[in-house]
This record gives C-alpha cells, structure tokens and sequence, in this order.
C-alpha cells in the first residue's frame, strides 16, 4: 500500500469531541482501573514531543516526506493527548502543563541522555538506522491503534468509543505511514533486515514502558490485552510484523506479554 | 508602564485556532512572473522558515522539552510553520524557481553538517547541565528571529503588491508567535539571573537569520532589498529598543551590530 504524503498532510487535522456527549460521564463515570489506563494512554500522547525529540537526532528526518510526516503526526497525537485529558477532567483528574512538566523532569538523566545516544548509535549504523526507526514506529502505532479499539470494546460507552474511534483512525494513518516506509527501506537490505530484527527482538517494549513504571505498564496491558479478544488483537500486530520483509517469525509483542504474566 | 505585548498569552486558546496558511488559500498563479530580486527574498524566506524541525531539535534537545507549556506552543508553532513554507513554495514553483537543496556555500554545508550530527549531542550534554536557565535565552532568540522575519514579510508585501496578500495574512500568524515568546522571554528573564546571563551571551552573538549556512554575501542581497531603505531603519531599531526592554538585555543592539557586520565583510 502506497502512502500519499500530500494527501496525509492535506487531511491532516485534530480529533475533535466537541459533538460527542462525554458530560455523561459526570453522572456515569468510568471505573478507576480505566481512568488508570486512560491516563497512562494520555501520558504517552502528551510524550510525543519528546519521542519526536529523540528522532530529530537521527538521519531519518533529512527526508522531505519524514519531515512533513513528523510535523502533522506530533500535532494529531497531541490532540489525543488534549482529547483523553479532557475525559479525565470530566473525572476530576486534572492533566496540566506543570504536572506534565513535573512528570518529564521526573524522568532525569536516562530521558535527557537518549537523544545523545540515538544519535551516536544512529551514526555508527548509518542509513539503515531509518528502517529500524520506521518498523519501530509501525509496531507502536498498530499497538496504540489495538489499544483504543479494546478500550472502546471493553468500556461500551457509546461516545468514548466514537472518540476513541476517531482517535484510532488517526493512528492507523500513522500505521500506513510508517509500514510503508519500512517495507521499502527493508525489502532487498538484509542487513538493514538483520539489524531491525535484532533491535526488535531485544529491545522492543510496550509503548509507554520509558515514561511509565512497569507497575503501570502490566495493569494496562492486563486491563486491555488479556483473554482471548485481547490476545487476537496482539497475534494480528505480531502477524503485521512478520510479514514485513526479514521479520518472518517474529512475535515480539505477545512475548512482551507473555514476559509480563498477562493471561492469553 | 503597560506594555499590549505584556498581556499574558493563553497558549490553550492558541493551540485550538491555529492560523493555517495553505498554497490554497492565496491565488498563487497571481505571483507568477516576479522580478529576480523579489524572487530571491521568497527563496530566503523560504529556506528560513523550513528549518521548522532544526529548531524543534535544537530546542528540545534542552530542558525546553520538558516545558509542557513551551511544547504545546511549539506543536502548533511547527503546523502553522509548515503550510506557510508549503506556501512560500508554492509561490516559487509558480515561478519556475525551486531548488530543494539548500543554497549553502562549502563551508556552510561543513556547518550545517556538524549542527546535524554533532552540535545536537554537545548541546544536549551541555544545556541540560546548564538547567532551565536555557529555556530563557532560546525564548529570546526565538523572538529577536521572528521580530526580524516578520519585518522581511511585511517590506515584501510593500515591494510587490502581488504579494500584499501574503505579507498580511503572515501578519496575525507572525504577532502571535512574537507574543508568546515575548511573554516567556519576559518573565523567565525577570525570574532568573542564570537566564539573563544566557540570554544575554546568545543576544550578544546572535546573527541574521539563514547567515550561519549561506553567509553573508549571499544573504547581503536579500538585506539589501527588504532592510536597507531609510523608513525601515527606524523599524528595525525598533527591534532592538524592544530586546533593551528586557530584563538584563538594556545595552545590546543586536540587529545593529549583524547589520554592521554585512556593511563591513
């Protein structure tokens, strides 16, 4: 499937809740171990900035098409943050700019050195660091395009699942973008193949593990991905995965899963 | 003394109404046929305003990024940023002038190559050592950069009535940026002595935009046509009256002193 840039950037625009009937929630609220899900979903939204951060530093972004991808995909995914924010709000839980500084700083020395050592271990592997970035960007979005889908599923709230509906459009565009971009820059390059599947296969955790304790990290992953529906949802990003070119029997993220305990 | 460009800006009210400039919403086929000099300056406007994630990098690879506030304003900043470069491109295209890569001399292609690869790691090290003290002098950069742009856009629009249109609808989208930064530069200065140290070392230094890269002969055509006339001197001492006013920065004339460099080189 091709990517249309033009078309991405020219459709490109925030998820909007402003017709969706989420006062409800005054009267019916969410459950706490959603909202504890929900939040941890915003944080990694809000995150965004500093991801895109740590890929600045790289030679991925030397590239018109990258470079235009980058400035529209860290906007929509601030909005999901603003989006989630605002449910939370409706709860009482308040998501503000000091509390997100709170929380960046609180991350310390390990977040501020990333950027220096993705760009250090960018330079040392070269061009083929592009493939890894962008199969590493198509997992995580096929996972935060699952994990809205089960939260929809599991919560039957019939307008957070419209919201989180939107929310999961967006990030299959996403998916799209950087699929895309992998395949290419993957098929016919064994060793940028060799190096995606290695980096993969040891480095890869679920989306949030950087920014979130592993407490948190297994109770969301419990709270969406456990139980058969849940495990369908992961076998199909596993199978996405595989069938990228030298990714053949990879099964990265129900091996995260399995690690964590979460039941099939 | 009250000062309009003291008014607080409310970066949530901003990040819900960004201005989208689109080669859409100009008739841009009416630019086509510009004169050479003309020309150029879209080109250098052009080349200064697609350094969007240059900038992203260089500021988020310092304390900056942990500035939820300063985040938010950038995530808009950077859209807002990108339809006008798709903009000004567009306006080159239509006549027949694009050249994707970056006009940069040898040695500015060696700088542009270290700010890449290099600068970024020393700079992460160095700035998150320094602390958030930084987050004050890269506001005040950000403004004294965009006060100088904004000026450019609005002599454009006086130099060629074909692009009045442009140069005005830049215009809210420029006032916003240069009042959120003003508002930071304003109080981050006025919090901190470290701030004012570091604002002031980066003010003092600072040089015209699209310089480092291209250097100053070929920016000095592009200075010539859009600054160098006598009604726009007392505006661009007008910028520097305005870095005077902030906490710390009293005696420096930035713009001055980069102007004087191009009359002297």
């Amino acid at each position: 499937m091709a990517f249309d840039i033009d078309r991405f950037t020219r459709d490109s625009t925030r998820v909007g809740w402003d017709d969706l009937d989420l006062e409800a929630f005054r009267g019916d609220p969410l459950p706490p171990e959603s909202l504890r899900t929900l939040r941890y979903m915003c944080d990694v939204e809000y995150h965004t900035v500093c991801y895109l951060r740590d890929m600045l530093v790289t030679p991925s972004r030397r590239d018109h098409e990258v470079d235009a991808f980058m400035t529209m995909w860290n906007r929509e995914e601030f909005w999901h943050g603003e989006a989630l924010a605002y449910v939370l709000s409706l709860h009482g839980v308040s998501v503000d700019y000091d509390e997100l500084k709170a929380k960046r700083v609180k991350l310390g020395w390990r977040d501020k050195m990333k950027p220096v050592t993705q760009s250090v271990l960018s330079t040392v592997v070269g061009k083929d660091y592009i493939a890894v970035h962008m199969i590493w960007g198509a997992v995580n979005e096929w996972s935060a395009a699952a994990a809205y889908k089960r939260m929809g599923a599991l919560e039957g709230h019939p307008s957070l699942e419209v919201l989180l509906k939107r929310i999961a459009a967006q990030e299959a565009r996403h998916v799209a973008f950087y699929a895309t971009q992998a395949r290419a820059r993957l098929e016919g390059n064994p060793k940028a193949q060799r190096l995606a599947r290695l980096a993969l296969s040891n480095a890869w955790q679920p989306v949030g593990s950087g920014i979130a304790t592993d407490e948190e990290v297994t109770h969301v992953m419990n709270h969406l991905f456990s139980g058969p529906e849940g495990r369908k949802e992961i076998d199909a990003i596993d199978a996405h995965v595989a069938r990228l070119p030298g990714m053949e029997g990879l099964t990265i993220v129900g091996d995260a899963l399995d690690a964590r305990g979460i039941a099939a | 003394m009250s000062d309009p460009q003291d008014r607080a800006f409310d970066v949530a009210a901003y990040v819900r109404s960004p201005i989208e400039l689109r080669p859409t919403d100009l008739d841009v086929s009416a630019t086509a046929g510009l004169r050479a000099g003309v020309l150029a300056v879209v080109e250098h406007l052009w080349t200064v305003e697609r350094a969007i994630l240059d900038l992203l990098r260089d500021l988020l690879l310092t304390p900056t990024h942990t500035e939820s506030r300063v985040t938010a304003f950038l995530n808009t900043w950077a859209y807002e940023q990108y339809w006008l470069t798709q903009t000004l491109r567009a306006v080159l295209e239509a006549n027949g002038d694009i050249d994707p890569d970056r006009p940069a001399n040898r040695i500015g292609a060696v700088r542009r190559a270290w700010d890449e690869r290099v600068r970024p790691t020393i700079s992460a090290v160095r700035s998150n050592l320094v602390g958030e003290d930084i987050v004050a002098a890269q506001v005040t950069l950000g403004w004294l950069d965009t006060a100088v742009i904004h000026l450019g856009y609005q002599r454009l629009g006086e130099l060629e009535p074909r692009l009045a249109e442009l140069a005005a609808k830049v215009e809210p989208l420029k006032a916003r940026h240069l009042a959120f930064y003003w508002t930071e530069a304003r109080s981050r200065l006025d919090a901190s002595v470290g701030g004012r140290r570091l604002a002031r070392r980066a003010i003092a230094r600072w040089r015209w935009p699209e310089v480092r890269y291209a250097g100053r002969t070929a920016v000095r055509p592009v200075v010539e046509m859009l600054y160098a006339d006598r009604a726009t001197a007392s505006r661009l001492r007008a910028i520097d009256a305005d870095v005077a006013r902030l906490p710390g920065l009293a005696d420096l004339t930035p713009v001055r002193r980069a102007l004087g460099g191009f009359a002297t080189s």
